[in-house]
């Protein structure tokens, strides 16, 4: 079977999703380091692909350039539109021929492999090679593996069957309440590829019983990093890496570099600008980050230390050889003990970060206090006067922690440490300066005029 | 399963396929809290049976989510009631709390979608209300009762047509201009607001990417609180009074330190009760979060 790499799709559609529009052809192969005609040739495979798994929902516009196909539609439908880069996986028109007959057959009756040969032969169309033997049992192998198919308890030879328990164990209602969580799941938790993957397959068996479109799309999500799902084609690998002890190899692009693939090209024009980064590291963490919608993992690499890389740049990557098992662990503690006061990833010098709050005016609820309970982490909350509240927490460094401060306006005041503060201001300033034409009825105090 | 021309061909005779890792992420859910309260004790009791004897994922051990808002729940009992409103286009009398600490009684609606903020880890229902031929939206923990109300077919896509009209009515656009020194972090910029319609421009002669969002009028406050999370790295460049906002913000913050400044020294010790005012709220001054 195909190895499943989509590398140089994820950077297409992440390109295109979170710049829609920004570029022309040209423009978008040079940034992604392949050529133009590569370019087209991903982007006829991926509208094809997205045509076909898009078709049966609803009628989609053939026309339509790629970059509308893949943007982001708020309210229309909690369908994840990037989803459809999980069902790239290259196949011979011939594997699939098979496996479809294959699991069409086993769909009613526990079979053992002869007799789906059997059937094979007599269901594949005449133009094909027959298949052999072995090649069913590869592919019953295969089938296992993913955990489609099962093998019946009992002796040899064995007989197989579909899992197809889900459907027919649960009630047509049942399938219902089993589809709306797996929605909300899916939307709300992550990991969510497979839920949504499951939720597909859901939608097509309750179709049968609810037509309706609102049976469907009851739900939306609101302010949701849909892109965020794109990296997750990676999770898998590196999770199971983790969890067997296994070093990895990958090229790194940092996002900060225009460009962020190039193909594994043997035309030396393209070859040049590779710009990415071979490294080999001992994984030990993923984390996402729900300020962006941004997936990290943490590794351990010899001389730097411990590393962090944002899942985007990640190409190529590979599972390498065993690590030792105390050695993982004491890695592994030493960079939870690191770790340990990380608003995100920082791992800069632990400091205490105070802040005070004001309170909204005229306003029934305390909208403030709510969001700094709800977002403020192991931060401490102390009240002050009747209109405001402290907040305290230790963090490593004061990059990350100050976009959030800094979103709550005149609600909140840095007070501790000096440098932040100062950095508040200054940035303030800068920010004022922005919008200074419309300015003029706002009275500065004296002290605070531009530098 | 994982080929598309292979779900196509198995979609055509609705086979249902599922795999291991499928199935070893919905046991991983089940065990979710919200699980409880989602699934009907029977459903739960079948899915547990099900997928007992799938890998446990344990994530935790791997796995970390940072910054992440409080999850009270992700579930709420009125999802399921009002679920089968909107599947039987029906629609409803809602008796409920109101902002100022009233009960809003039984008004009439006609409710079409059931809405979760990612922000604020709520639930709320979006409904038409006909007497005001206005669009709501109501939290679901201030509902007290939402009782169905049976509604002709015609009537029911009558509101469905005003509620398309009103939607689309609703959307304005906002220009946002990244800084050209903050190219380098145009990926950072662009995921903080991938929650967003979107349209991307890239003006090659200065290097300029301005970033056009289409945004229902009421999230106006949401876009703030996102432009003053990314700072100096962008400006509003085409909406007149968000660019106000934002210049009054600054101007309000700047005022608040120069304040502290003076308090601190000893011969201004006048109270530490701030008479500022505050900026001033919009209509929906508390959906004004960020990630």
């Amino acid at each position: 079977m195909a190895k499943e790499s989509f590398d140089k799709e994820i950077q297409f559609l992440r390109m295109l999703s979170l710049t829609s529009g920004a570029y022309n052809r040209k423009q978008y192969a040079e940034r992604l380091g392949i050529s133009v005609h590569t370019f087209d040739k991903t982007q006829r495979r991926l509208k094809e692909i997205m045509q076909t798994v898009t078709d049966q929902r609803s009628g989609s516009e053939p026309n339509k350039e790629m970059a509308d196909l893949v943007r982001f539609q708020y309210g229309e439908s909690a369908e994840p539109m990037l989803l459809f880069l999980f069902r790239a996986k290259s196949m011979k028109e011939t594997e699939v021929q098979r496996l479809s007959v294959l699991l069409h057959t086993l769909q009613d009756q526990a079979l053992t492999a002869m007799e789906l040969l059997d059937a094979c032969c007599a269901e594949l169309p005449e133009e094909l090679a027959l298949p052999d033997e072995k090649t069913i049992r590869s592919d019953l192998k295969y089938l296992e593996e993913v955990g489609v198919i099962r093998k019946e308890p009992g002796g040899r030879p064995y007989r197989y069957l579909l899992q197809q328990d889900v459907l027919t164990g649960l009630s047509v209602e049942e399938q219902l309440e089993l589809y709306d969580f797996v929605d909300i799941m899916a939307n709300t938790q992550v990991p969510s590829v497979q839920g949504y993957i499951l939720r597909d397959s859901l939608k097509k068996a309750i179709a049968a019983s609810y037509p309706q479109e609102e049976a469907i799309e009851p739900f939306i999500y609101k302010y949701h990093y849909y892109s965020r799902i794109l990296d997750e084609a990676h999770l898998y690998t590196l999770l199971s890496a983790i969890r067997q002890r296994k070093h990895v190899k990958f090229l790194y692009y940092s996002p900060k570099k225009p460009s962020s693939y190039s193909s594994q090209n043997t035309n030396p024009r393209f070859e040049r600008e590779a710009g990415g980064r071979s490294n080999r590291i001992v994984p030990l963490e993923v984390v996402y980050d729900h300020q962006y919608g941004r997936w990290y993992v943490i590794g351990y690499q010899g001389r730097r230390g411990f590393v962090k890389f944002r899942m985007e740049g990640i190409t190529q990557l590979e599972e390498q050889d065993s690590i030792e098992e105390g050695y993982m662990l004491e890695l592994k503690q030493q960079w939870a003990e690191i770790s340990r006061y990380s608003w995100l990833v920082d791992t800069g010098n632990t400091v205490t970060v105070q802040a005070r709050f004001f309170h909204p005016q005229d306003s029934q609820r305390n909208f403030i206090l709510d969001r700094v309970r709800l977002q403020g982490q192991w931060g401490t909350i102390t009240p002050e006067t009747e209109h405001t509240f402290l907040y305290e927490i230790q963090v490593n460094g004061i990059t990350e922690i100050k976009p959030w401060l800094r979103s709550f306006g005149s609600s909140c005041e840095v007070i501790a440490p000096q440098r932040l503060r100062q950095e508040m201001i200054k940035e303030w300033k800068e920010i004022a300066q922005y919008y200074e034409s419309v300015r003029e009825d706002v009275q500065l105090p004296d002290d605070d005029e531009i530098e | 399963m994982f080929n598309y021309q292979m779900m196509t061909r198995l979609n055509e005779t609705g086979l249902f396929t599922w795999t291991s890792q499928e199935r070893a992420w919905l046991r991983m859910m089940l065990n979710h809290p919200a699980a409880p309260e989602a699934l009907h004790p029977d459903t739960l009791h079948k899915m547990h049976d099900m997928l007992d004897a799938e890998q446990d994922l344990d994530l935790q051990d791997y796995l970390t989510e940072k910054a992440k808002s409080e999850e009270n729940s992700v579930f709420h009992p009125l999802l399921k009631p009002l679920r089968q409103m909107i599947l039987h286009h029906q629609g409803f009398r809602l008796t409920g709390r109101v902002r100022n600490g009233r009960i809003s009684q039984d008004q009439f609606g006609y409710p079409y979608k059931l809405e979760y903020s990612m922000v604020k880890k709520e639930w709320y229902v979006l409904w038409y209300a006909p007497l005001y031929n206005k669009l709501m939206s109501t939290k679901l923990h201030s509902i007290i009762t939402a009782e169905a109300q049976p509604l002709q077919p015609e009537t029911a896509s009558q509101y469905a047509a005003k509620i398309s009209i009103l939607t689309e009515n609703r959307k304005t656009t906002v220009t946002i201009e990244v800084l050209p020194e903050f190219n380098q972090e145009l990926s950072r910029i662009l995921y903080a607001f991938s929650c967003f319609e979107k349209q991307v421009e890239f003006v090659e002669a200065q290097q300029t990417y301005r970033i056009e969002l289409t945004i229902p009028r009421n999230e106006m406050d949401y876009v703030l609180s996102k432009m003053r999370f990314l700072g100096k790295r962008v400006r509003i460049a085409n909406n007149a009074a968000l660019r106000e906002r934002m210049s009054e913000t600054a101007a309000k913050v700047l005022a608040r330190y120069a304040e502290t400044e003076l308090e601190a020294m000893p011969e201004r010790t006048s109270g530490g009760v701030r008479s500022h005012p505050i900026e001033k709220p919009f209509a929906n001054a508390d959906d004004s979060d960020s990630a």
